[in-house]
């Protein structure tokens, strides 16, 4: 088919062309070689007596289109508009085998009754063996390839034409014709752009103000569109000169009555005639008025330009032209002759301006506006020929080929065109030829119909390919195969067609930049979609899984769910075992999973294992940079796993198969064991796995490996979705292929064998147990050396869950000394666990079971314990392994210390204790009072203790540091209850030097920063120690009834202040006072009585307990509470009541003073004495009350 | 009044869009103005101009354009909008603020902006000019 947008369209008479009882093959072999005859000379037609004859313009030519369709239904109603449109020619290819069995004539009148639009039918018999038959061979319109060329034979049926043509222009001359608007009513898709019709209208009122007196004649708008019809006859039949007559008479009938369409049309016409005669060297003029229309051009210039003498030939043909062509290149005087016709250009550029001005001047009108179809049609012929002229450099006798016989412009020896004269146009530049197609905006292409918009595309297709806008090319062919693609079923087409397809595909792949780089997703996410459903259609499986592939390697994300399925089952069917799985990220993290501590091997940390000459100073360029990738260890000949994080970014399921591990390096081997990816389903065993849809999965993979060294695991291989064994590894940073250059991996140190010491078993339930606070009891841990290599170094650690919080508050710098001192205690000292039976973690031989004796201690607040078990083959080896024996431990609170005191015991409240006849405590008392021991050396420690378990228990108190006088009391306090208990202490003494150490610290820390004052240092270190002391002689059990619980009261809650340590600790100066009358002690319970005006001695008793001499003044204090009289005036003395001892009382010495005294006024009397030293003031123990009477 | 904007970087990939009232043919807007890459392709090397009206249409829309001198093109197809004048500020004050952009050490050539806040500033420029 010739170029179906080529300028001269308008002179070509289609044909079309039948199969008559041949195979489609057969048929096409015919046609091709029917469609070489594509231009006949009218010298060679037979001449006869019709309007159309021949020898009216020999030099003319008829143009052929072949055609193998039906006429478009829609563009019926252009005949009368553009008669080239419709099929003139019929003819019948056949052959002789078809003209054994069927009679000619009848076969023509088939034609003739089943194709009653055209106007002329022929019948072509092809092939050799047709027998040369007289009455055959003179049968009308019949011919025979056998016996003449087919160029004869063309030429008798472009008489058969003319002769039908001169008929069939007879038929209109009693017509009104009319525009396609008029006859369609509606049924032709006319420009709405309201932009254009609204700036058409303005124009249109200011031109039917001047022109409306005139009116218009309606005959001459007749005559004048019946010479236009006539003028496009003429062109098609060849007559040039009366063609251009015709159109020229139409154009000044239509201009005076402003029939804009059909003036366009006809104006039209006239380039198309002008540009043919031109083509042939004829020379032709134009009126005037025509001239005058076309006010762009100067007359002079026209004249002198297009003005030329005919061919000197008239049997020089187009066809033959590109053969003649470089033999008469050589004689320049006949070529400036022939084609010096360059300024044709510039009026076919001024013909077309106004074609598209008065087509656009016709939009408004109500019947006689321009179809759609008729408007592009004629912008596209036009922009066809700027092209050929741009690609050819110029217009010349080049260009007439292209323009004829629609042969591809050469593109192969395109240049651009950069910089144009604009003086005279000799040719056009690429920008001014894609403007002409700025008139195309107003088109509305959807209203056209399926044909016509893809004979728009495919010419628009044609143009910009031509001018090299790639970009614009792939847009156009994009809209074509969106227009042609819903309306298709199944293609079958054959090898060599499906390969023009794929380089179609190929170049909007090319294009569209779409194989290198995901730039534009959506626009190429749209473009694959479309060769996707056209390669489904043409059945193209590799052109269908390569879309897919990239499509859902690259474009997952843009695409619907429907679409992921959709594409990803296309790709499925089209997917063979030798193709790659089109996504190698389902891999996102490698991971070593952590095991808890059991079998996990790590470095020792034993400082004896200290390589030699390493320093012990630290150095921080030792330590490992934090980007190094961590290394794990595992061993040779066990388990160990490795889990595989897989992401499924598709919206459906894959299945994974046969996944093997891959290494970096291949020297050691991997003995895979299974995949699991169910922790807690003991039946998982599985070698494939299906990733849901959006989803990820945490598949473990359990190796074992077989060799010694470094083993770097990269990434899996496995068969997904039945593909080929595909590669994955963890890509870090985005999916981009250009960025995805770095990998993760996961680097194993794969050692020797080591010993595998195993917990069998625990004699706890679940391992957990109830304690209650401060309950002691046991339990034993079954443990066995499972490996072939016997144990010979074991270590332990003991942690429990207090040790995090404890730790943490320790963190204070501000903490207080003493109260370090407890945290550590609480820390070191109290052990949740102790492991009773040491000595059979010497050694444990390969395959032997040790029974491990762990007691367990309820610590407030406690929730699990760990015994951490370290150990290796021999001692001082690198690697120790780990083996953990972890307990869950419930503690609930037991025996409670409430609240507690100190009283101290006096030598007045002696007879109140002693008379209590049932009391322990009086018991107590009355013992070292009868032992002769002074009462007043013990004081009491009351504690309030509560019970906070649910039955009674028993508790009992010893005090151990008194080891002449042995103190228990037992008391049983009921459930939540609390008893008082009172305890005798003895008061004691910690010596100046013991109270100046320091508070022992258990972490042995050696820079302990105190920022405390002397003073306030001493008190704390008195209190600790005096507290330290008292803890170490309290001792408190309980137990419940029948024992199966047993534990201690904690009495840790106890602290201290300076008063109670006053009456714990014995004093510096013991001042004792008692009353004598001749050296008879004068007793009473609290007071003493006296008789007044009898002589007593009042005798002062001073020890001296602290460590350096004492020396003072004594100070006599005596006291009468009833009567407001001096003391003076009650009492007599015998002697001061104040004087200094100067000579100094030893330490651990005692001195008497005596001094008289007579007590003159009856009454109550207190006698109190103070000892002043330099430093300080000492109280007497008791003061003496006396009563006398 | 309907607006897309497309900011076009050297490899023909998409800086930056915005897209008001183009919903008849929203999916379609990227082809038009991607095709009309050709033409300003062609029209940047004849003056020195960095703005171009009205290079290209299709269906009724529009397409203007403006060339940065680093060769990133601001593509608008459009239809129904006030003037030309106020489609040349527009290209001006958008090439101020991808400057802008282009100055921050956090974003390279070439890359897409995904700045909110270029974004809201975009926006608001077609606010002041177009009234979208």
């Amino acid at each position: 088919m010739t170029d179906p947008n080529s300028y001269i369209v308008p002179a070509r008479v289609n044909i079309r062309l039948v199969p008559l009882g041949i195979s489609l093959s057969t048929f096409e072999k015919y046609t091709k070689l029917l469609k070489e005859i594509f231009e006949i000379r009218l010298l060679d037609v037979t001449p006869d007596r019709g309007t159309f004859n021949p020898q009216g313009f020999p030099y003319g030519r008829i143009l052929f289109n072949y055609t193998t369709c039906r006429c478009d239904p829609d563009s019926l109603f252009l005949y009368d508009l553009e008669p080239f449109r419709k099929v003139f020619i019929l003819v019948g290819v056949t052959d002789e085998k078809y003209i054994k069995d069927q009679a000619l004539e009848d076969s023509l009148r088939l034609l003739k009754v089943q194709n009653p639009d055209v106007i002329t039918h022929n019948l072509v018999v092809f092939g050799d063996e047709a027998k040369e038959d007289e009455q055959l061979n003179n049968l009308e319109n019949v011919f025979f390839q056998k016996f003449r060329s087919l160029e004869t034979i063309m030429c008798d049926i472009s008489s058969n034409f003319l002769q039908s043509l001169s008929n069939y222009a007879a038929s209109y001359k009693h017509v009104t014709l009319r525009s396609p608007g008029s006859i369609a009513s509606g049924n032709i898709t006319r420009i709405t752009s309201s932009a254009v019709v609204t700036n058409i209208i303005e124009k249109q009122k200011k031109r039917f103000s001047v022109s409306f007196d005139q009116g218009f004649d309606r005959k001459l708008r007749v005559k004048a569109r019946q010479q236009k019809l006539l003028g496009n006859l003429y062109l098609l039949s060849g007559r040039l000169n009366d063609s251009l007559k015709e159109f020229c008479e139409s154009i000044y009938g239509l201009k005076s009555c402003n029939d804009y369409l059909w003036l366009a049309s006809s104006l039209e016409g006239m380039g198309v005639c002008c540009l043919l005669l031109s083509m042939i060297g004829s020379s032709f003029t134009l009126p005037n008025h025509v001239l005058s229309i076309l006010n762009t051009i100067t007359k002079d210039s026209l004249l002198l330009n297009l003005v030329s003498s005919p061919s000197a030939s008239p049997r020089s043909s187009l066809q033959s032209m590109t053969n003649i062509n470089a033999n008469t290149t050589t004689n320049t005087a006949n070529s400036n002759k022939e084609f010096g016709q360059e300024r044709i250009l510039e009026l076919l550029t001024s013909v077309h301006d106004k074609v598209i001005s008065y087509y656009k001047l016709s939009i408004p009108s109500a019947d006689d506006y321009v179809p759609q179809i008729v408007y592009c049609e004629t912008v596209l012929r036009y922009t066809k020929l700027c092209t050929m002229v741009h690609l050819n450099g110029k217009m010349d006798k080049n260009t007439f080929p292209f323009l004829v016989n629609g042969k591809k412009a050469p593109i192969e020896n395109f240049q651009p065109i950069v910089s144009e004269s604009l003086d005279s146009i000799s040719t056009f530049d690429r920008l001014s030829i894609v403007a002409n197609l700025q008139e195309l905006s107003d088109v509305e292409f959807e209203k056209l119909t399926l044909v016509q918009k893809c004979l728009i595309y495919s010419s628009l297709v044609s143009i910009y390919g031509d001018l090299q806008y790639h970009r614009k090319k792939a847009f156009y062919l994009k809209l074509l195969l969106n227009t042609i693609h819903p309306s298709l079923g199944k293609l079958d087409v054959p090898v060599d067609t499906l390969s023009k397809y794929r380089e179609l595909f190929e170049y909007l792949l090319t294009v569209y930049n779409i194989e290198q780089s995901s730039s534009w997703l959506l626009l190429q996410k749209s473009i694959l979609l479309v060769i996707l459903s056209f390669s489904t259609k043409l059945d193209d499986r590799q052109l269908l899984s390569r879309v897919s592939y990239l499509l859902l390697n690259r474009f997952h994300e843009a695409l619907s769910t429907k679409e992921q399925e959709h594409i990803f089952k296309t790709h499925l069917s089209n997917t063979s075992e030798d193709q790659e799985f089109f996504n190698d990220h389902l891999l996102q993290n490698l991971g070593y999973p952590d095991n808890g501590n059991n079998y996990k091997i790590s470095p020792s940390k034993d400082k004896t294992l200290v390589v030699q000459g390493e320093s012990f100073v630290y150095n921080p360029y030792l330590k490992e940079k934090s980007n190094s990738p961590q290394r794990f260890i595992i061993m040779k000949d066990e388990i160990s796993q490795v889990s595989l994080t897989l992401y499924n970014p598709y919206a459906f399921e894959l299945d994974i198969a046969n996944i093997e591990l891959t290494t970096v390096t291949r020297d050691i081997k991997l003995k895979i064991l299974k995949v699991d990816f169910l922790k807690n389903e003991e039946n998982s065993h599985f070698t494939a796995i299906t990733l849901k849809p959006k989803a990820s999965l945490n598949v473990l993979v359990i190796f074992i490996p077989l060799d010694i060294g470094t083993l770097e695991i990269d990434g899996f291989q496995a068969n997904v979705c039945s593909c080929k064994q595909t590669k994955f590894k963890v890509v870090q940073g985005t999916e981009n292929h250009a960025a995805a250059n770095s990998t993760r991996s996961l680097i194993f140190d794969v050692m020797h064998p080591q010993p595998v010491l195993s917990l069998t078993s625990v004699s706890l339930h679940n391992s957990s147990l109830m304690l209650l606070e401060g309950e002691e009891t046991q339990f034993e841990a079954n443990l066995k050396n499972y490996s072939s290599i016997p144990i010979g170094y074991l270590q332990y650690v003991i942690t429990d869950s207090t040790y995090e919080p404890l730790l943490q508050i320790l963190s204070n710098r501000k903490l207080p000394v003493n109260e370090i001192y407890e945290i550590e205690y609480h820390l070191f000292e109290k052990k949740a666990l102790k492991i009773l039976n040491e000595e059979v973690l010497g050694e444990i031989e390969s395959n032997k079971s040790v029974r491990l004796q762990v007691g367990i201690l309820g610590k407030r607040g406690m929730k699990s314990a760990n015994i951490n078990l370290q150990y290796c083959h021999k001692k001082g080896a690198n690697m120790l392994r780990n083996l953990d024996i972890p307990i869950n431990v419930t503690v609930f609170p037991s025996i409670e210390l409430d609240a507690y005191d100190f009283y101290p015991l006096l030598g007045s409240s002696q007879s109140g204790l002693l008379n209590e006849q049932t009391g322990y405590l009086s018991k107590f008392l009355s013992r070292i009072v009868s032992e002769g021991k002074k009462i007043s050396d013990y004081c009491i420690l009351s504690l309030d203790l509560r019970n906070s378990w649910n039955e009674p228990l028993k508790v009992e108190f010893s005090l151990a540091t008194d080891v002449d006088c042995n103190f228990s009391i037992k008391e049983t306090i009921p459930s939540f209850k609390t008893r008082k208990l009172l305890l005798p202490l003895k008061r004691f003494k910690i010596s100046a030097e013991k109270l100046a150490e320091p508070i022992p610290n258990f972490r042995e820390k050696q820079f302990i920063v105190d920022k405390i004052s002397p003073g306030e240092r001493k008190n704390m270190l008195q209190l600790f120690w005096y507290r330290y002391n008292l803890l170490q002689m309290i001792q408190g059990r309980w137990k419940n009834e029948p024992e199966t619980r047993i534990g201690s009261v904690d009495t840790r809650g106890l602290r201290l202040s300076t008063k109670m340590v006053n009456t714990l600790s014995v004093g510096e100066v013991d001042i004792d006072i008692n009353l004598f009358q001749d050296s008879k002690e004068i007793e009473g319970d609290l007071v003493r009585p006296v008789n007044v005006h009898e002589c007593y001695n009042v005798v002062v008793n001073i020890h001296n307990n602290s460590s350096s001499a004492l020396k003072g003044i004594l100070r006599h204090v005596p006291y009468c509470m009833q009567t407001k009289k001096s003391i003076d005036q009650k009492v007599l003395f015998n002697g001061t009541l104040q004087y200094a001892i100067t000579d100094p009382i030893s330490t651990g010495a005692s001195r008497s003073f005596t001094m008289g005294a007579i007590f003159v006024e009856k009454g109550f009397y207190e006698w109190g004495v103070i000892l002043d030293n330099d430093d300080n003031q000492y109280l007497e123990t008791e003061p003496l009350k006396v009563i006398a009477r | 009044m309907s607006l897309y904007l497309a900011l076009i970087g050297t490899r023909d990939n998409p800086l930056y869009e915005m897209e008001i009232k183009m919903d008849p043919i929203r999916d379609f807007c990227p082809f038009i103005v991607h095709s009309a890459l050709d033409i300003i392709e062609d029209l940047q090397w004849k003056t020195n101009q960095l703005y171009f009206k009205n290079i290209d249409n299709y269906d009724n829309y529009s397409i203007s354009g403006y060339v940065t001198p680093g060769n990133i093109k601001f593509m608008i197809l459009y239809q129904n909008l006030r003037s030309d004048e106020a489609i040349r500020q527009f290209f001006g004050e958008l090439n101020d603020l991808y400057v802008k952009t282009l100055l921050s050490p956090f974003y390279t050539i070439n890359e897409a902006i995904r700045s909110k806040a270029f974004d809201q500033k975009v926006r608001m420029l077609s606010r002041k000019y177009f009234n979208l």
